[in-house]
């Protein structure tokens, strides 16, 4: 079974802190939350190993580069769907595929959804994720990510608050 | 075609698609319904293959509309 930590250190030194100071891994989940680093981008190459279905899709996304990039990502259970930065969706040419008006406490607003692939290299991980738009970036979050529900069905989630470990495995 | 537009074609054919596909993942494109498969993965490889970054609409019927997680409402304090 592939295992991937998405905890903190039982200690370790609060970045650009000076003079140097500590903080308990239980602190550090406390204040960041389950946070994994997983890859977001739209690559069609990595879903289909027949070369003429892949040179077909590669053509049809402008014969552009394929993008990606590795960011923080929390694992929100609170959340049903996965969500992205809108932000950076819109940097890596995520296709969109839905706008939807979601719900919050703040009442209704329209988000965009778009398609990319989510890979999670320490689980060998990885398929295409429906993500919704949001400002996470502008809303100064530590994460560019949010790992929904739908995404973690089929995973095991060990969350240890006292020493602040976090396990997730497929 | 604009998402917008693919969206409303879904909405002309909503009724049909809840009789005929509940909890499946149909796809858009052109205005026209493309086709229904059960998992989002299968529904993007096709959709991918076929029109590359779209536009395209990628939905699964019956699903609730989207709740914005509490995380995104209450941000995290940064460690610094």
């Amino acid at each position: 079974m592939a295992i991937a930590n998405a905890g903190f250190q039982p200690a370790s030194v609060i970045p650009g802190s000076n003079p140097p100071r500590l903080i308990t891994g239980r602190d550090a989940l406390t204040i960041q939350g389950p946070t994994l680093m997983v890859e977001i981008g739209f690559n069609p190459d990595i879903f289909d190993t027949d070369p003429t279905k892949v040179q077909q899709a590669l053509a049809l996304t402008a014969a552009q580069l394929p993008s990606q990039q590795l960011v923080a990502a929390l694992i929100d259970t609170c959340a049903y769907d996965s969500a992205v930065d809108d932000e950076l969706a819109q940097q890596l040419k995520l296709p969109l595929i839905d706008q939807q008006d979601g719900s919050g406490i703040g009442g209704t607003e329209k988000f965009n959804v778009y398609l990319g692939h989510i890979r999670i290299a320490a689980l060998g991980f990885v398929q295409y994720g429906r993500f919704m738009g949001v400002r996470l970036k502008a809303g100064k979050q530590p994460h560019q990510a949010l790992l929904g529900r739908s995404l973690l069905k089929d995973m095991i989630l060990f969350y240890d608050g006292r020493d602040g470990s976090v396990r997730i495995a497929v | 075609m604009p998402i917008q537009d693919e969206i409303q074609a879904y909405e002309r054919q909503r009724a049909e698609l809840e009789r005929n596909h509940m909890g499946k993942f149909v796809v858009f494109n052109g205005g026209q319904f493309v086709g229904a498969w059960d998992t989002l993965d299968a529904a993007a490889a096709e959709a991918v293959v076929r029109f590359g970054r779209g536009p395209y609409l990628i939905r699964q019927v019956g699903a609730p509309p989207p709740t914005l997680p509490a995380s995104v409402m209450f941000r995290t304090p940064v460690i610094a």
